[in-house]
């Protein structure tokens, strides 16, 4: 059981701040979604927490500092997917989860039968596993998306953060990569998902963090997150709420420039 | 990497290895003209031995060292720098080693059989070290690409210089000729000077395999999967500046082998970069000792020097790569 804290994180491009002092602690069994407008510092935050960047603060995964967890064990704990990933060369979309596998793996060394098990659970679970010898670059967009991800699954870590894992898909594909992502969080994992669609983040995630130029403006879950006041303030737009199946739906409904 | 695909890429190996045996066993028995030793004439055994052993043995190693470093070092520049156009004279060591000989030519530094190599050993280490000036602690491509261009053209304006300033025609065309790669007349020192840095090279790229393998998703991705990109970089530029400086020091230039060996094997054994650098490395030496078998048999005239046999087959082989890479971008 895996969890993640930051404590105090601060990070700066030069002189301009993009994440100014965040603390928050996400445990196991979670999708917590990352929300907030355009340069808010979703993505400057979850490459910290993915130790990709130099930042300030302190960003622990199970009480130890990252900087202390060893490159290869970490890469173990944590799998990161980017936004908008590159795929270099046109791999097989088997082969291409199967880079998952690589921290797993010493060098000169093929894939165990662990290693099989996990490439074929993550195609599974992507619903890829039809696809498995069609070379990437054929798929639609849709299916590119969750290859990547089964890429990112495959990994097996703890914790996974993904960025805009849903951007550029179409409302079919967006509700089948969510559903992936909680059913993942669900089995046991911590899954940490920079979201701009907050219809689809209130329904999906069991917590949301929202950011606002760099600070965490609200950290809960989606009902106490989502409340007209802190849509309004952190992206200008007015909201509006409806029951559906008991559940509450939010849709974000006008700009709001008279702040 | 599927099961299937490993015993596929055991077996390419075998036969490549088979191939370059066999190659090995030509180059040192093929004569010029296709004349076969020591069946065909009747020579003096001492005479025989010493074509074979101090004229053909350098020549077959040397082919399947140079072969082997091209081969490894451009399917790993093409898996670092996730290019398929990338090939190993980009580091600018090629280059380098050109005008470090043509320096030893220039000033008559003939200080024994060993000056030219040696002269071109040292200009591929100082074009190294100014692209690693250029291109700075960065890891980015395009940087290390632009550095590359640049190193090139500034060792390629001085090598100009040289050949405009040379003190006789007869400088002026001995630099050519060496500019053009040969295997022939070279000796069994040769061999041992430039073979601890090929070597040397050659396995620092050929452990990069799977920080490749995982740079093919990119920088950040590579990160996270807990390899550096930094040290990928690194291992291959330095590598591949070692193991090619040295054997082109010896050889002279050489072209397109590092570039064309890798697309050959690609519909083969996958895209791998991990899973082309043996391949690749095996596959250069094949094509570069049957390049240099294929030279012996001159149709009039003086022997073709590799490097123009190499160049005349990759060249066009090039242009359809290129070509080919346009349709698919469409």
């Amino acid at each position: 059981m895996t969890s993640i804290r930051a404590t105090d994180l601060t990070l700066s491009f030069g002189d301009l701040p993009a994440v100014a002092g965040v603390s928050f602690e996400a445990g196991p069994g979670a999708l917590v979604g990352l929300i907030g407008p355009n340069g808010a510092g979703k993505t400057s935050l979850i490459r910290a927490l993915a130790d990709l960047v130099p930042f300030g603060g302190a960003v622990e995964v199970d009480g130890s500092p990252v900087r202390r967890i060893g490159r290869r064990a970490f890469a173990r704990l944590v799998a990161y997917l980017a936004q908008s990933q590159p795929v270099h060369w046109p791999f097989s979309v088997r082969d291409l989860v199967a880079l998952g596998r690589l921290p797993h793996r010493a060098a000169f060394q093929g894939l165990s039968w662990t290693d099989q098990a996990a490439i074929d659970e993550a195609l599974a679970l992507a619903a890829m596993t039809g696809f498995a010898s069609r070379p990437v670059d054929t798929l639609s967009g849709g299916e590119r998306a969750r290859a990547l991800l089964a890429r990112a699954l495959a990994v097996k870590a703890p914790i996974l953060l993904v960025d805009e894992p849903i951007a550029a898909l179409d409302p079919y594909h967006q509700i089948e990569i969510m559903e992936v992502l909680r059913a993942y969080a669900e089995a046991g994992a911590l899954v940490i998902a920079v979201l701009h669609d907050l219809t689809l983040a209130e329904r999906f995630c069991h917590r949301l963090l929202l950011l606002r130029e760099g600070k965490l403006l609200a950290d809960g879950p989606p009902a106490e997150v989502l409340v007209d006041e802190n849509v309004r303030a952190a992206y200008r737009v007015a909201v509006i709420h409806h029951v559906h199946d008991g559940q509450r739906v939010t849709v974000p409904w006008k700009r709001v420039d008279d702040l | 990497m599927t099961q299937a695909s490993n015993t596929r890429i055991a077996l390419v190996c075998t036969g490549l290895a088979v191939a370059v045996a066999v190659l090995f066993a030509l180059s040192i028995f093929v004569g010029r003209g296709g004349e076969w030793l020591p069946a065909t004439r009747d020579l003096d055994p001492g005479v025989i031995d010493i074509i074979l052993y101090q004229v053909r043995l350098p020549r077959a190693l040397l082919g399947l060292m140079a072969g082997a470093a091209l081969g490894l070092c451009g399917a790993g520049l093409q898996g670092l720098l996730r290019n398929p156009l990338a090939e190993p004279g980009l580091v600018g060591a090629s280059s380098g080693a050109a005008l470090g000989a043509v320096v030893v030519f220039y000033f008559g530094l003939f200080g024994g059989a060993l000056a030219v190599p040696v002269g071109g050993f040292i200009g591929s280490m100082v074009a190294l070290a100014l692209l690693y000036a250029l291109a700075g602690r960065g890891v980015d491509v395009m940087t290390l690409i632009l550095a590359g261009v640049a190193v090139n053209a500034f060792a390629g304006a001085l090598t100009s210089l040289a050949l405009n300033l040379a003190p006789s025609p007869w400088a002026a065309l001995e630099i050519v000729f060496w500019m053009l790669g040969s295997l022939a007349d070279r000796s069994m020192s040769h061999v041992i000077f430039a073979a601890p840095f090929a070597v040397a090279g050659m396995a620092l790229v050929l452990t990069s395999g799977r920080a490749l393998d995982a740079l093919s998703l990119g920088q950040d991705t590579a990160r996270s999967l807990g390899f550096s990109p930094r040290a990928a970089t690194v291992k291959v530029i330095l590598g591949t500046g070692l193991a090619v400086g040295a054997v082109v020091s010896v050889t002279g230039m050489i072209g397109f082998v590092g570039l064309v060996v890798p697309h050959l094997l690609r519909p083969v054994v996958g895209h791998h970069p991990s899973r082309l650098l043996l391949p690749s490395a095996l596959a250069g030496a094949a094509v570069l000792l049957a390049a240099d078998i294929l030279v012996r048999f001159p149709i009039r005239g003086p022997e073709l020097k590799l490097g123009v046999v190499t160049a005349l087959i990759g060249a066009p082989f090039f242009l359809h790569l290129i070509l080919k890479t346009r349709r698919s971008g469409e």
